[in-house]
């Protein structure tokens, strides 16, 4: 466990216990055993891994993500309340070119807020998506997504080429 | 201006949310559901909450609702991921319309079929 992990994750929770319990001085009875219970599953889940976060591909992907939440949401609702229901699901294989655990781990969280496609098991190399219409172009945007993930993970060891992501 | 503002939000997102609960009924199997729930859903919520900040328009509680809009966007998928396996594994009936289910013999064999594309 470094320091700075552990700077960094003293300072992420207190802020937002800080900003949950808004500023109340007496609640830091409750919200000092509370942080550090955060930081111990925090540590024992994911122990601080070599993998090196790129602050700006987090912020890329965070906003991209965000973007995606709200277009989804609409592309949903568009296709409940249409009388027909467009619908045109489909079971798919996604091969995955990611490496790191931790970035397909979050690969496969974004992918569940994508429009249209649902993440449902996460093999050895491969993704199995649920996908509400199989004529979208969902391989080029899962291919994105990939390509945004990598990049907050930062190196290109991340991502192997060789693999075939969209067929 | 800024109750306006609020009252549109708020409908928005009672509306996103209130077609999330209609696509529970409409739609015809669990993965297909859990895209309603989670992705309308989240949506809903999240006008909602943006509703609330700029109702009150003080720091604390604007923190507070994009702390809890994060909450959401953070957890919503990953439920929704969690589910949805669950589902596969138990091996629910999916739609019969759904155009593939190429996995479906081999899921038990542990590792998964290489892409072979719609």
């Amino acid at each position: 466990m470094s320091t700075t992990w552990l700077i960094s994750r003293i300072a992420i929770f207190s802020f937002t216990w800080w900003v949950l319990a808004k500023g109340a001085y007496d609640s830091w009875q409750v919200g000092i055993p509370a942080i550090l219970a955060a930081i111990y599953v925090d540590y024992r889940l994911f122990r601080p891994q070599t993998d090196r976060w790129s602050i700006g591909g987090f912020i890329i992907l965070a906003l991209f993500f965000l973007k995606l939440s709200v277009t989804s949401g609409i592309d949903v609702v568009r296709r409940i309340y249409h009388p027909r229901l467009p619908l045109n699901p489909a079971m798919v294989v996604y091969s995955l070119r990611l490496t790191s655990e931790a970035a397909r781990n979050l690969f496969v969280c974004t992918v569940s807020l994508l429009p249209g496609t649902l993440s449902a098991e996460l093999g050895a190399h491969s993704l199995v998506v649920h996908v509400l219409d199989v004529d979208r172009p969902f391989r080029q945007e899962l291919k994105l997504i990939e390509d945004r993930v990598a990049a907050v993970f930062g190196h290109p060891g991340q991502l192997d080429d060789n693999k075939k992501g969209a067929a | 201006m800024n109750n306006i503002l609020t009252a549109l939000l708020l409908v928005l997102g009672s509306l996103f949310c209130f077609i999330a609960a209609l696509g529970m009924l409409r739609l015809p199997d669990t993965v297909i559901r859990m895209h309603a729930a989670t992705k309308a859903g989240t949506l809903g919520a999240g006008l909602i909450l943006i509703a609330e900040a700029f109702f009150y328009a003080e720091l604390g509680i604007t923190l507070r609702a994009l702390a809890a809009i994060s909450f959401l966007l953070l957890t919503a998928p990953v439920a929704a991921h969690l589910i949805g396996r669950a589902a596969y594994y138990s091996g629910i009936r999916l739609w019969h319309k759904t155009w593939i289910d190429q996995l479906k013999d081999r899921y038990s064999a542990g590792d998964l079929p290489e892409d072979t594309g719609p």
